[in-house]
């Protein structure tokens, strides 16, 4: 024999009339005996209809029990009176099988662990998405460090491109300064050529007056033995004059040796100074013409080494402002990371509210099997989710909420606040 | 080194992305978990240019934090700025109340970061 229970709420079956029809069957009824009953058991009776109606009410419930009976055996007769009556039962609120109860409590049971397991999956994701970002940061991060080494290596050769500037700076001053200093070498080459060309006719000029010195011993040397034959003549008288002669001779003959030899010396030296000053002035020339050349070549290598170097301090500036906007971008980057922190406070609040959730249901699976039970909560799941609006942290809380409970305007008046304030 | 900014927050990765984001700008950052290891720090005598805290936190919230800082006479005028999800106006308006110098929600680029940083941080 089931017993009846008086849970909150009732189960509907599958094979019943519809509870108003069945409700106006048993309105019905109940009238029909209420009218019938002064024919029945006489007028004027105080409990005559009292009765009547508790009388319907047991015959009620007898045939429900009845229909219950058939019902657990398949008996097809027992559909008619299960139809009629439980729609009946259900009008009187608190009657449900307890099979039925303890079937649906049972399935509550496992709400717990099903809760458990999506909480479980939820730190799951918390955990891979911390990692990831973690990852995110750790990497940009390293971008900036190679970043920086690379600004302090171009740093370096900006500093070794700019002393490459300043010497070639430098290399083209002193071109220039050669190439002054050349042609006044020239210059002076020439007029020290001029001069020793003069010194060289000086000396060459000196020939005549040895020619003449020569030729002025030659006569002394004639007169010389003139004086001689003279002296000779002269007898003994001449012995001192024929000496003196003999001596003016032999000066003549020494001055006429000298003379030759300063002839001869003269003659060498002019030709020496002709043949330096000749080699000289031609050395001088193939000189000049070398270092003209290589002025030359300078030049055009000084003009490409400063072009090279102010190209170098372009690319380097270019690099340098590059860096500067990976480095903003970089930080773009490390604040949309952010998203994870706002990610990781709603999923934590989603867990709460479902642990929130889980207990609660275990709590009213426990209740519901109680016999004692009043059907009375410490809260309810809808007091539950409308406490939860205080607890929320951001504006986007607060609006799905609003939002998911068919709030006619959700809170927009806070998402509008600026982000940055200073006070 | 560059200026140095303290900063205060239970979230590993958002302590991880802010401070990158700092020294990648040429700051010295300093860090705590939370609003009672900061003060502990402070009054152990770490002398910041900056405070950067989040509102809520375990153990002692940004909001405690501040009013705790604000009487330490070192501290007095030190420019502290809030960086939370927190969207209630009147926590904010507690903030202003303590002797907060801004208030920021977070997420906040790291350029507009910085920005701010450069307004209340003299000499930066």
């Amino acid at each position: 024999m089931p017993s009846l229970v008086f849970p909150r709420h009732t189960v509907a079956s599958h094979h019943t009339l519809p509870r108003p029809v069945a409700g106006l069957i048993v309105l019905v009824l109940i009238a029909m005996l209420w009218t019938a009953s002064p024919l029945l058991l006489g007028p004027d009776s105080p409990l005559t209809r009292l009765r009547i109606v508790l009388v319907a009410l047991v015959l009620i419930a007898v045939t429900y029990w009845v229909g219950l009976g058939l019902q657990s055996r398949a008996q097809p007769a027992a559909l008619p009176v299960v139809m009629l009556i439980e729609p009946t039962i259900a009008l009187v609120p608190g009657l449900l099988p307890v099979e039925a109860l303890q079937l649906v409590c049972a399935d509550m049971a496992d709400a717990r662990p099903y809760i458990e397991n999506m909480c479980q999956q939820i730190d799951g994701v918390k955990t891979d998405v911390e990692s990831g970002v973690m990852g995110v940061i750790t990497q940009a991060a390293a971008m900036n460090v190679e970043s920086l080494d690379q600004m302090e290596r171009i740093r370096k050769s900006v500093e070794s491109g700019r002393t490459l500037t300043d010497a070639t700076a430098s290399l083209s001053r002193i071109v220039a300064e050669l190439e002054g200093q050349l042609s006044s070498r020239l210059i002076e080459l020439q007029t020290n050529s001029a001069r020793i060309d003069g010194i060289s006719a000086e000396v060459g000029s000196l020939r005549p007056m040895v020619a003449a010195i020569s030729k002025i011993a030659d006569h002394t040397n004639l007169l010389s033995v003139n004086a001689m034959i003279e002296a000779v003549r002269a007898g003994a008288a001449g012995t001192a004059f024929e000496v003196v002669a003999a001596g003016v001779r032999k000066l003549s003959e020494q001055t006429t040796t000298v003379a030759a030899e300063v002839a001869t010396r003269i003659n060498s030296a002019a030709d020496k100074i002709a043949i330096e000053t000749s080699r000289t002035v031609r050395d001088g020339e193939r000189a000049a013409q070398d270092l003209r050349l290589l002025i030359l070549q300078l030049s055009p290598m000084n003009e490409q080494l400063s072009n090279g170097s102010r190209s170098l301090l372009d690319v380097i500036q270019g690099v340098e402002q590059g860096h500067h906007e990976m480095i903003v971008r970089l930080s773009h980057v490390l604040g949309h990371v952010q998203f994870q922190d706002v990610m990781r406070q709603r999923l934590d609040q989603v867990q709460d509210a479902m642990q929130e959730m889980g207990a609660h249901l275990e709590d009213l699976t426990t209740s519901a099997i109680d016999r004692d039970w009043d059907g009375q909560m410490d809260a309810s799941l809808y007091s539950r989710l409308a406490g939860h609006r205080n607890t929320y942290v951001m504006a986007s809380q607060v609006s799905a909420h609003d939002t998911a409970l068919g709030r006619a305007e959700p809170v927009a008046t806070q998402a509008a606040a600026p982000a940055i304030q200073l006070f | 080194m560059g200026k140095k900014i303290f900063l205060v927050d239970d979230s590993a990765t958002m302590v991880m992305s802010v401070k990158a984001g700092l020294e990648m700008n040429g700051f010295s950052v300093l860090t705590a978990g939370d609003g009672q290891e900061a003060l502990e720090r402070l009054q152990g005598g770490l002398k910041p240019d900056l405070i950067i805290t989040d509102i809520n936190m375990p153990r002692m919230g940004g909001l405690e934090l501040i009013g705790h800082v604000r009487a330490m006479p070192a501290f007095r005028f030190l420019p502290i700025l809030t960086l939370t999800t927190e969207s209630d106006a009147a926590k904010r308006d507690s903030a202003k109340r303590l002797g907060a110098t801004g208030w920021l929600v977070k997420p906040i680029g790291g350029p507009d970061l910085i920005k701010v940083i450069r307004q209340v941080l003299p000499g930066s």
